[in-house]
């Protein structure tokens, strides 16, 4: 039900950001953190967004209905923690993440929405 | 026309593109004999007019302009096979593409250039999107590098259009032309069906590429998403692995039941399963409940039908809605002009939601089974299913007669009738009844209305007989949307009457495109008037709830009948009963479009009405306080949302 976190792989092409943006902004939803990584596959990037509410199915659904998204995956904080953390480090690592402010591994990164 | 080898190269690559094209033109699509080299170079205009051709599109409407000139440059060479509909507003252009894609099933297109052009393209889109109707909207774009300059005519419009189309493009260059538009078109076709909006430059459309066909089919993974639904003509993504378990769940909940009922939508309509579904109602003796998108799914004179539901819906069915213990909602989307209050709708059902569209399920409403299929699948897999277990016709008829009851206790107080009226002067009632005699009896006839009390009387009153006569804006509650749409449904249907019935404030909105049924030579379209000078249906608000205070309801009109005329279409005006049917007989023989400017009483209402934000159980039935109906409020509620 604290489901916070979504994960979602998408087309990396531009807009497809956007896209995703677009329907958290509808649904009110702010975000915390932001983070978007280029995925070993060619095409396909990975994006982890924390935000300030439960995401719930409906917006999961939602985002699962836009043409730019593969796949969508919520978690919550427990699952956060074993998952995010380590990608939001490895991406601050590689150095390949456009939207990434705050030193990786920090949870409370403004992800510039605000 | 092969006069190629007569070409002086010095007119310049232009005109010599002009005759490859023609020879290419010549052979009907397909890639010409020897005359012409295989590997022809078109402009980007021409790639899209031929992709167009080639995924089946026949029809177009729309308005040129700067950025799209190249586009209709080459649509002038395409022109035996690509008709344009020169519309005179880009809105109504849209709504036309509509009203043509929803009496065909297949894609709409309209076209607009950049900026105002594809701005007003706008609202179409947007009821496109509320209704899941398949459109396709070209628009033009500034020159590429002008593009984030605030260069003249130039909008932002796939930023504009992003949260209203299942997807938008921004096309730079001809090679992706042929890959995009075939997408576009899938896409919009695909699944719960929509509007998808493609923004191509104008120099993508100058400049020349040789194009690659193989991309019209290799459209990404959509056709594969499809497979499951293909063998019974389902437009479905893939099934989920429970559906079958859900299906006999279904079944077990529906054999259970005392009192099943059926809500159907524009989904069983849009998948072609209204016959599926009155076979599954007859072999259940379930009785059915159509929203307004879903006239027609089953006959309005069909036993096992009820009527529709909701904020105007009658009596009978809100409260058999109220107090069913099964609900099964199969392609309807639980909209608050249906539900009402959501947490007092049906608080005795267990609610299953059958939806293509798994956002849908469980938005609003919370479902015990939530089924992601689309309609048509569902209905043929449940057919089975009772056929495969022989389950009999369930006992309904106590709960038949229940419905009846309310019914028929609720008949001598429903409506307010004829208030506002006397004598001969003509109420709404008279011009539905007549429209019901002359109209409705037909065969080939189809109903567009606009947004008003004008078309929730149709709703109420017309003898719906079959699915896709009844053709309106349902979510987004567009007003203009009936004379563009019904030129749409005119141009796809030339044989068919096309009756428009709008109110006077949505007739002034795009009436203009009544030049352009004129310049079409569309002679089958009837256009009735519901003409009582206010925005009826505000008003109507402003009396029950804003204390008769008026504010900015009475409208006054151009005198319609010179209007017409004035168009080089056929006006006349009725004020009185008794010249109904005198006149219905010469309009249904008449060989121009006609503008009827019936002069109804100015303050009928529609009843009942539900208040907004109220349970779908407390109706007021006419404008008098006590005369409504107000339910017990139930204790026993099983769900909360």
């Amino acid at each position: 039900m604290l489901e916070r976190t979504i994960r979602a792989l998408l087309h990396d092409r531009p807009g497809a950001l956007n896209r995703v943006i677009s329907i958290l902004r509808q649904r009110n939803l702010n975000i915390e953190t932001l983070s978007v990584i280029q995925t070993l596959e060619p095409g396909v990037s990975e994006v982890t967004i924390v935000v300030d509410a439960p995401v719930g199915l409906v917006t999961a659904a939602k985002l699962r209905r836009l043409i730019d998204v593969f796949d969508v995956d919520t978690l919550d904080t427990l699952q956060t923690m074993c998952s995010r953390e380590p990608n939001v480090l490895l991406s601050g690592l590689l150095g390949t993440v456009g939207s990434f402010n705050a030193p990786p591994g920090s949870t409370q990164a403004d992800g510039g929405n605000r | 026309m092969l006069n190629g080898s007569y070409i002086n190269l010095n007119m310049g690559k232009r005109y010599m593109h002009v005759e490859t094209a023609d020879c290419h033109l010549s052979s009907s699509g397909i890639e010409s004999g020897s005359s012409c080299a295989k590997q022809v170079e078109l402009t980007g205009a021409q790639i899209l007019c031929e992709t167009l051709i080639r995924k089946g599109v026949t029809v177009m409407f729309g308005i040129p302009g700067g950025t799209v000139m190249p586009f209709y440059n080459a649509m002038f060479q395409y022109r035996d096979r690509l008709r344009h509909v020169l519309c005179r507003h880009e809105q109504g252009a849209g709504h036309a593409a509509e009203g043509y894609a929803r009496v065909t099933g297949r894609i709409g297109v309209c076209i607009g250039t950049s900026g105002p052009g594809s701005t007003n393209l706008v609202t179409p889109i947007a009821d496109a999107w509320m209704d899941s109707t398949p459109l396709l909207a070209i628009t033009g774009q500034v020159m590429g590098p002008l593009i984030g300059t605030d260069a003249f005519q130039e909008t932002d419009i796939t930023g504009i259009t992003l949260p209203i189309t299942k997807h938008n493009y921004l096309v730079r260059q001809p090679e992706d032309i042929v890959a995009v538009i075939s997408e576009a078109i899938d896409l919009a076709l695909d699944g719960r069906t929509g509007p998808v909006h493609v923004d191509i430059t104008k120099d993508a459309q100058q400049a020349r590429c040789i194009p690659d066909w193989s991309k019209l089919e290799s459209s990404q993974s959509l056709m594969a998403r499809r497979k499951n639904g293909v063998d019974i003509g389902c437009n479905v993504s893939k099934l989920t692995q429970e559906f079958p378990k859900q299906v006999a769940e279904v079944l077990k909940l529906l054999s259970s039941s005392k009192r099943p009922l059926l809500l159907v939508g524009n989904g069983v309509i849009q998948s072609g399963a209204c016959k599926l579904l009155i076979e599954v109602a007859e072999a259940l003796r379930v009785p059915v409940v159509t929203t307004l998108m879903g006239l027609g799914a089953i006959p309005v004179r069909h036993p096992l039908n009820l009527g529709m539901p909701g904020m105007h819906g009658e009596v009978h069915v809100n409260k058999a809605i109220q107090q069913c213990d099964t609900l099964v909602n199969i392609g309807s989307r639980f909209d608050d002009r249906v539900t009402g209050k959501a947490s007092s709708f049906a608080p005795r059902a267990r609610v299953v939601h059958v939806d293509i569209d798994r956002s849908e399920l469980n938005k609003l409403i919370y479902s015990h089974v939530a089924i992601e299929s689309d309609a048509k699948c569902f209905l043929h897999a449940l057919l089975a299913e009772i056929s495969h277990h022989n389950v009999a016709e369930l006992e309904t008829e106590r709960w038949l007669k229940e419905i009846d009851s309310f019914r028929k206790k609720s008949s001598g107080k429903q409506g307010g009738s004829r208030d506002g009226s006397s004598g001969s002067m003509l109420h709404p009632d008279d011009v539905y009844s007549a429209i019901n005699k002359h109209v409705m009896s037909s065969e080939r006839s189809c109903v567009v209305t606009d947004v008003g009390q004008h078309q929730m009387w149709a709703a109420q009153k017309l003898h719906w007989k079959r699915p896709g006569t009844h053709i309106t804006s349902g979510g987004a509650g567009t007003m203009g949307f009936s004379i563009p749409a019904a030129l749409g449904v005119a141009v796809a249907n030339p044989d068919d009457e096309v009756w428009v019935i709008c109110g006077d404030g949505g007739f002034q909105m795009t009436s203009q495109e009544l030049a352009t049924i004129q310049q079409e030579g569309i002679t089958n379209v009837r256009i009735a008037i519901i003409n009582n000078g206010y925005l009826g249906m505000v008003r109507q608000w402003q009396e029950l709830f804003e204390g008769k205070i008026y504010s900015n309801t009475p409208l006054s009109s151009p005198d319609f009948v010179m209007l017409a005329e004035s168009y080089g279409l056929t006006g006349c005006r009725v004020s009185h009963r008794d010249k109904l049917d005198e006149m219905f007989n010469t309009v249904c023989n008449a060989h121009n479009t006609v503008v009827i400017d019936f002069r109804v009483a100015a303050e009928a209402n529609v009843f009942p009405i539900v208040p907004q934000g109220k349970s779908i159980g407390e109706m007021m039935l006419s404008s008098f306080p006590h005369q409504s109906f107000h339910q017990p409020p139930h204790h026993s509620s099983q769900r909360g949302n």
